[in-house]
């Protein structure tokens, strides 16, 4: 009885021809929007923890007042760190220091704003091979490296740094002659957060040079577990040590914690979540239309099939059949559209669109939901298909 | 013609017919719902026994269309007795009247093929409820369009087809499952008088002779003399039933006795209309010596043999066959049966009441008195 509604709808289907293609390209619109939502959505939580993927660590320590990277962090003092060095199980604890830092645009003296990360080259922070094949180049005074993925003013300067090897940036200060200037000399890749466009990286001594903040006063403390050492142990042992002063996360807790943060915390979350429903209902209302077309044009046959004994089960496969089909057939092309649309936006935003999988799946549920809600629409006008009318 | 008959319903209550395909007993329909509430059928009682084509007729609004709805299984009946191919329709479920109607055949006015599909494909539709495995059924299919002369046109799609051709599809995915009962809906009304002609030869050849019945309603005269019954309907009510078949072989038997002989056509067919058939088995005994009579029997087949008992015992006297009659003495004279007629084998005798009878003779007043006398004095 599927095989027959399946077929049935197959042909219902073809059989209307172009009269398809506008619905198909609205429920194609429809889903390129979600994957627009979704896309957007992963990238502003993604870039909000790019530079915490980047870290080489296994746990983080904050401060016992922090709560998410966007807000100005409440620094701790570096004894915990010297603390944290005599937990059993812990490798490292190394200091990271961060900051928003206002730089002179040397193309129109306007100020920008990028990061400032800095740590001791001693003990590198980072995972990623580009920033510590550099680590030579921060040691010198004033000097930085500046992130290849900036946006906007900052990208161009970061685009010369590559190009030309060197630019200079001074930061703004109340009078000229004590403003320092901030040799930039080579590149890296970690990408900008939603609301600041660029990453700089320094030593710890050229981040105190340039700010004057005392080094005691550490960020992050980034904890590298003994070869062997269970990190959820050391956790709990770092827990214990320093509960009182400081707040221990596992990485991928400190990743979660951030996320949960622009989720929960912040109105983004419920923006893209509405967005996603838009799309959703959209494509409702296009798989809809189809439906109701077919249904209606159909009323006839469905009558006929009803006289002949075919049941209201047959009819809800047949129709939901079509209403899948029609997801499927404009699943895939757009899905391919949106990949576009993702590059696209990522070379403008330079933030991190990507095509995930877990996006690709979670379309796709959200179109056979929708096609499946379309056919729970269109049972009031199946059941309106009656034989009696025939006469 | 077979022994299609109506069921000896002259007499007493109406029953349901066991060996009908549709016996209807007492079904009234009702429409709206309060103050709007209006009856569409009345009484209606139809019994139609395998091997009928049989048309029914009537004004628009006579309640045809919804009685034949309800003998499809289509809409759910209310009070009554009304049984198809078995099965009691009135009360049954939604679920049960669809399954029911799998085993029906049904041809509208618009052939209602669906457009998506071949002519083989829509005649399978009606397969695939069936246990008929695929090829097995696309082979029916195929030889069922060839013998509708569409085996040329299989693989086209409805819009490809004339009206005729697009009829004589809907006529096959009707008949393709073999239904013992087919109900039809105008199926002549979009084609002209040829094609419509051919329907309904087909509907003859491939159900009818197969002792399917078809029940059709149409105000299509040009296939009214295909139908071995008519049933007029009026006002929600059946206002005649007419074995259109039958009648004429009673018309030719009644013609042949003697004191029937001086009516017309006309008078011949009033009687035909107003008799009744009576099926009877060997041992059956119709007519019993010493009764008051109250019937005229004509034997229409089978035969019967008449006995008389007398201080020798009882003897056979004579048998009777076919076009023979019996009983009308008794009527005539107002005396005792003079003899007992008992069943010699599986047959039919119509019967026709004493004062449909007596109204028969009185249409011939000198020959009312001619038979009079003659049995008077014998």
């Amino acid at each position: 009885m599927v095989r027959i509604a399946v077929a049935l709808a197959y042909r219902q289907l073809t059989h209307r021809g172009a009269k398809l293609v506008g619905a198909l390209m609205g429920v194609s619109v429809a889903i390129i929007l979600m994957f627009t939502q979704l896309g957007f959505q992963g990238a502003l939580y993604d870039s909000a923890v790019s530079a915490t993927r980047a870290f080489n660590a296994d746990i983080i320590l904050t401060s016992k007042e922090f709560q998410t990277m966007a807000f100005p962090w409440p620094w701790m003092p570096m004894h915990l760190l010297y603390d944290a060095r005599e937990v059993q199980g812990v490798a490292s604890a190394s200091p990271f220091y961060a900051t928003t830092l206002q730089v002179t645009n040397p193309a129109d003296g306007r100020n920008l704003t990028s990061w400032l990360f800095a740590f001791d080259p001693e003990s590198p922070v980072f995972g990623n091979s580009d920033i510590n094949s550099q680590i030579g180049t921060i040691r010198l005074s004033d000097t930085a490296i500046i992130d290849r993925n900036s946006r906007n003013q900052i990208g161009l300067i970061a685009a010369k740094v590559h190009q030309t090897g060197r630019v200079d940036v001074e930061l703004p200060a109340a009078v000229r002659s004590i403003q320092p200037v901030l040799k930039l000399e080579g590149t890296f890749h970690i990408g900008p957060t939603i609301n600041v466009d660029g990453n700089i990286i320094t030593s710890d001594l050229n981040y105190y040079r340039l700010l004057g903040v005392p080094l005691d006063r550490v960020s992050l403390g980034i904890v590298r577990v003994a070869k062997g050492a269970d990190p959820v142990a050391v956790q709990h042992a770092l827990e214990q040590r320093l509960g009182t002063q400081a707040r221990v996360f596992l990485k991928q807790g400190f990743i979660r914690n951030e996320m949960n943060f622009y989720a929960r915390d912040t109105p983004i979350g419920f923006i893209f979540d509405a967005g996603l429903l838009v799309g959703v209902i959209v494509g409702i209302v296009f798989i809809s239309q189809v439906l109701h077309g077919i249904v209606s044009d159909n009323m006839r046959e469905y009558a006929t099939l009803r006289a002949m004994g075919y049941k209201q089960v047959f009819f809800l496969i047949l129709v939901s059949a079509i209403a899948v089909a029609i997801a499927l057939i404009t699943y895939i092309p757009s899905s391919i559209v949106s990949y576009f649309v993702y590059d696209l936006a990522a070379s403008a935003t330079k933030l991190p669109m990507v095509m995930k999988p877990s996006y690709m799946i979670e379309v796709f549920l959200l179109v056979v939901t929708m096609g499946m809600v379309a056919t729970f629409l269109s049972t009031k006008k199946l059941k309106q298909a009656d034989p009696v009318d025939l006469f | 013609m077979g022994a299609a008959l109506p069921p000896a319903a002259a007499g007493g209550m109406p029953a349901i017919n066991e060996s009908a395909l549709i016996s209807a007993v007492d079904v009234c329909q009702h429409f709206g719902e309060g103050d709007a509430r209006t009856q569409i059928l009345f009484d209606v009682c139809i019994d139609v026994v395998p091997g009928q084509l049989v048309i029914m007729t009537g004004p628009s609004g006579s309640g045809k269309t919804t009685l034949l709805t309800l003998l499809g299984a289509l809409r759910s009946g209310q009070t009554g007795r009304l049984r198809v191919l078995g099965r009691d329709l009135i009360g049954m479920d939604d679920v049960g009247l669809t399954e029911m109607r799998r085993n029906i055949g049904f041809i509208f006015q618009l052939h209602n093929l669906i457009d998506s599909l071949s002519a083989i494909s829509n005649v399978m539709m009606s397969t695939n409820l069936t246990d008929l495995p695929k090829p097995e059924a696309r082979r029916r299919g195929v030889a069922l369009l060839e013998r509708l002369g569409l085996g040329h046109r299989i693989e086209y799609k409805p819009s490809a087809l004339s009206g005729g051709q697009r009829q004589r599809v809907a006529v096959a995915r009707a008949l393709v499952n073999r239904p013992r009962l087919i109900l039809a809906d105008e199926p002549t009304a979009a084609l002209d008088g040829k094609s419509s002609v051919e329907v309904v030869g087909l509907l003859q050849e491939l159900a009818v002779a197969d002792q399917a019945s078809v029940l059709m309603v149409t105000h299509d005269n040009r296939i009214l003399d295909k139908a071995d019954r008519i049933v007029s309907m009026v006002d929600g009510r059946i206002v005649s039933d007419v074995m259109v078949k039958e009648q004429v072989l009673i018309c030719e038997m009644l013609r042949k006795i003697e004191f029937f002989a001086a009516l017309g056509t006309a008078e011949l067919s009033q009687i035909a209309e107003k008799m009744r058939p009576r099926r009877f088995q060997k041992g059956d005994v119709l007519v019993r010596q010493g009764e008051m009579g109250d019937k005229f029997y004509l034997l229409r087949d089978g035969q019967v043999d008449v006995m008389v008992t007398d201080n020798q015992g009882e003897k056979r006297v004579a048998t009777l066959e076919a076009g023979n009659y019996f009983g009308e003495r008794s009527l005539i004279t107002g005396e005792v049966r003079n003899a007992t007629v008992v069943g010699g084998g599986t047959g039919t005798a119509y019967t026709l009441d004493k004062p449909a009878f007596d109204a028969a003779l009185s249409a011939t007043p000198t020959l009312k008195e001619q038979l009079q006398k003659g049995y008077f004095s014998r």
